[in-house]
């Protein structure tokens, strides 16, 4: 079997408070195959952000990994020492983030900031950089390069904004792209433009590209695979057809049910009651369980262990309604 | 019979920055009837949120009518006007930016009745705590304050806020925009339901067409400050006319089971300059030399309450065709 170019096995990310350590990852396992798209939903608060901050070694401060491992290209990120970090972060893998205006320095021209990464991490003449990144701002679809690249962020609509963010995560030519949720700030129509530029680079570019989102249309449009997280866990996973088509778990089912479209007119949308649990107030069992209409007794006391299916290898749910053989027992 | 609650008729608001005339509602007219929830959808910049500013007053039109129940609101005297802000509110995208951060729920919800000298002390906490009832919190809410609610408690606390004075139109601007899905079912279910319980009209307004589909009657779609077209919402999202909306209405993501979605090239042409003729040709596929030069006017198409502003009078389905044979 190949080697994955991602593998996250069995991560524990927690958060230091001053009254105690709280859990916010729980046993994260998963990977990303080469030129894969994997899609992550879930409410605020699963953990969808964090695992991607874990990935690239930017966990906020009062925040550390307990146990577990991130191989990338054969290494472990978890190990790593923080000058070598240099060589992964923004070269091997880049994040493009959800505010294009927050993650671009106003002060800087565009231009500038595209060909920063180059300087950095190539040994490019000027002349050479400066094409390279004209070229790039060329495949984004930025219009009038040449004159973009002296202008300034706020000069630029937010769509455009977004192409650059995606420039600079593009020209160093990583093997993975990280994207949080990197189109939930556009407008439909432009929301419409950056995902067909995501699916070109899929194609161009043969990168690898994880897909952080709590919008299923923009996971639906572009992902090949998708991790359903709750509360720090991964609940469910499988190919974006069959998580769509036939969600197993009772989340996952409520997250596609809650969806409006012009087909439920007139019908009250289906709501998961309450909220996802706050960080220190976690129990022990399965996090989902209060929300639950299918609860069990056994549902607070353990959290269940990940089923497959006969039918479908690649689909599992940790949920305690299907039993190791993936029947439904209650 | 249908009342109409809010007429509309040709308003324009214009506003004036340095050197240019930036045309944020560009002669917009429509009519909201009574218990209807009335779409606005559109890109940003494209004047909905202002449209439904000087609905409310909140902003004054620079030409054309808003009537209220038949009358000008602008012939309103002082003490009509604040009488008439008691049937008229509205809710915010961001619950945290419109809600006193330094004030408690009851205190925030207390404030309208207080305002407007309504029943005293005890009458007005029973009426608080109805109308909490109402939006799906509890006493337990009273003395919270904004920071420390999820969400979606926020913008029940700020539904509430609208609700309380039985207000008979209210304008929802993005007002489930901030939310997670599950979440935004949830406020959209409170809203159905208070639509129900106390005959309201809404105001939709939103760039999210999955909402917009599911959530209202009618829908008028907003270009560059004008409605390039107004329909039922069945029609509108089953056979979009306009090019704009065709294209809008094939960008949404969940939407494409063919895949057959339209890319629109480029951004919103800039507003204090708008393009000639028709103020969509400039990203318009089907683009003829009329439309740089004379603006379409708005016809009926089938039962005559869908409107389209736009030269073609092919069906979309056919332009393609019509496109290659020019």
């Amino acid at each position: 079997m190949n080697t994955p170019l991602l593998a996250i096995d069995h991560l524990d990310v927690s958060f230091q408070f001053n009254d105690g350590k709280y859990k916010a990852l729980e046993n994260i396992t998963f990977s990303v195959a080469d030129n894969e798209v994997v899609g992550i939903v879930g409410e605020s608060g699963c953990g969808k952000s964090l695992t991607a901050q874990a990935i690239l070694g930017i966990l906020p401060e009062n925040a550390c990994i307990d146990q577990g491992s991130i191989t990338f290209k054969g290494a472990n990120l978890v190990e790593l020492e923080e000058r070598k970090w240099e060589d992964v972060r923004g070269k091997s893998i880049s994040m493009i983030f959800q505010e294009p205006m927050t993650a671009l320095n106003p002060l800087l021209t565009i231009g500038k900031q595209i060909s920063e990464v180059l300087k950095k991490h190539t040994n490019l003449s000027k002349a050479e950089i400066r094409e390279r990144t004209i070229a790039m701002m060329r495949e984004v679809g930025l219009p009038r390069a040449e004159a973009l690249y002296k202008s300034y962020p706020h000069q630029l609509s937010g769509g455009m904004r977004q192409r650059v963010v995606i420039a600079m995560a593009l020209i160093v030519q990583p093997d993975l792209i990280i994207a949080d949720e990197p189109t939930t700030a556009l407008d439909v129509t432009i929301q419409a433009q950056i995902l067909e530029l995501f699916k070109q680079i899929k194609e161009t570019r043969k990168a690898s590209m994880m897909f952080i989102s709590h919008d299923w249309g923009v996971i639906r449009s572009i992902c090949d695979r998708v991790l359903v997280m709750y509360a720090g866990r991964i609940v469910e996973e499988g190919s974006l057809s069959e998580i769509l088509q036939n969600p197993k778990h009772p989340y996952t089912k409520g997250l596609i049910e809650a969806i409006p479209d012009h087909r439920k007119r007139g019908k009250a949308l289906f709501t998961i009651p309450g909220k996802v649990p706050p960080l220190k107030e976690r129990k022990g069992g399965c996090p989902f369980t209060d929300r639950c209409s299918r609860r069990m007794n056994i549902c607070a006391e353990s959290f269940p262990d990940s089923v497959t299916f006969d039918s479908n290898k690649e689909q599992t749910v940790n949920c305690h309604l299907y039993s190791k053989e993936g029947v439904l027992t209650s | 019979m249908t009342i109409a609650i809010v007429e509309v008729e040709n308003l324009h608001k214009h506003f004036k920055q340095k050197s240019s005339l930036v045309k944020a509602v560009n002669g917009v007219s429509f009519t909201l009837y009574e218990g209807e929830t009335f779409g606005l959808v559109g890109e940003s910049g494209c004047g909905k949120s202002t449209t439904g500013e000087v609905l409310l007053q909140l902003t004054k039109q620079t030409s054309g009518i808003v009537k209220y129940k038949g009358r000008d609101v602008t012939s309103f005297s002082k003490k009509e006007l604040k009488n008439w802000r008691k049937d008229v509110q509205i809710v915010f995208q961001d619950p945290y930016s419109s809600l006193n951060p330094k004030k408690n729920v009851g205190w925030i919800l207390n404030e309208p009745l207080r305002i407007h000298q309504i029943g005293n002390r005890a009458t007005r906490f029973e009426k608080v705590l109805r109308t909490l009832e109402d939006v799906g919190l509890d006493a337990s809410y009273l003395e919270r304050f904004p920071h420390e609610l999820s969400g979606g408690q926020r913008q029940r606390v700020a539904i509430a806020s609208a609700i309380i004075l039985d207000p008979v139109f209210i304008v929802i601007d993005e007002g489930v925009s901030a939310l997670d899905v599950s979440v935004q079912a949830q406020i959209l279910n409170l809203l159905k339901e208070l639509q129900r319980k106390y005959k309201l009209t809404y105001l939709f307004i939103s760039h999210d067409l999955n909402v917009v589909q599911y959530f209202c009657d009618r829908i008028a779609v907003m270009y560059l400050g004008e409605i390039v077209e107004i329909g039922k919402t069945e029609e509108i999202s089953a056979a979009p006319k306009h090019p704009y909306a065709e294209a809008l209405f094939s960008a949404i993501p969940m939407h494409d089971e063919d895949d057959r979605r339209i890319v629109l090239e480029g951004d919103l042409p800039d507003p204090s300059n708008p393009p000639s003729g028709c103020p969509f040709h400039t990203r318009c596929a089907y683009a003829l030399e009329i439309c740089r030069s004379e603006k379409p006017i708005a016809r009926s198409v089938g039962d005559g309450t869908h409107k389209v502003s736009c030269h073609l009078s092919v069906p979309v389905t056919c332009r393609n065709l019509s496109k290659t044979e020019q």
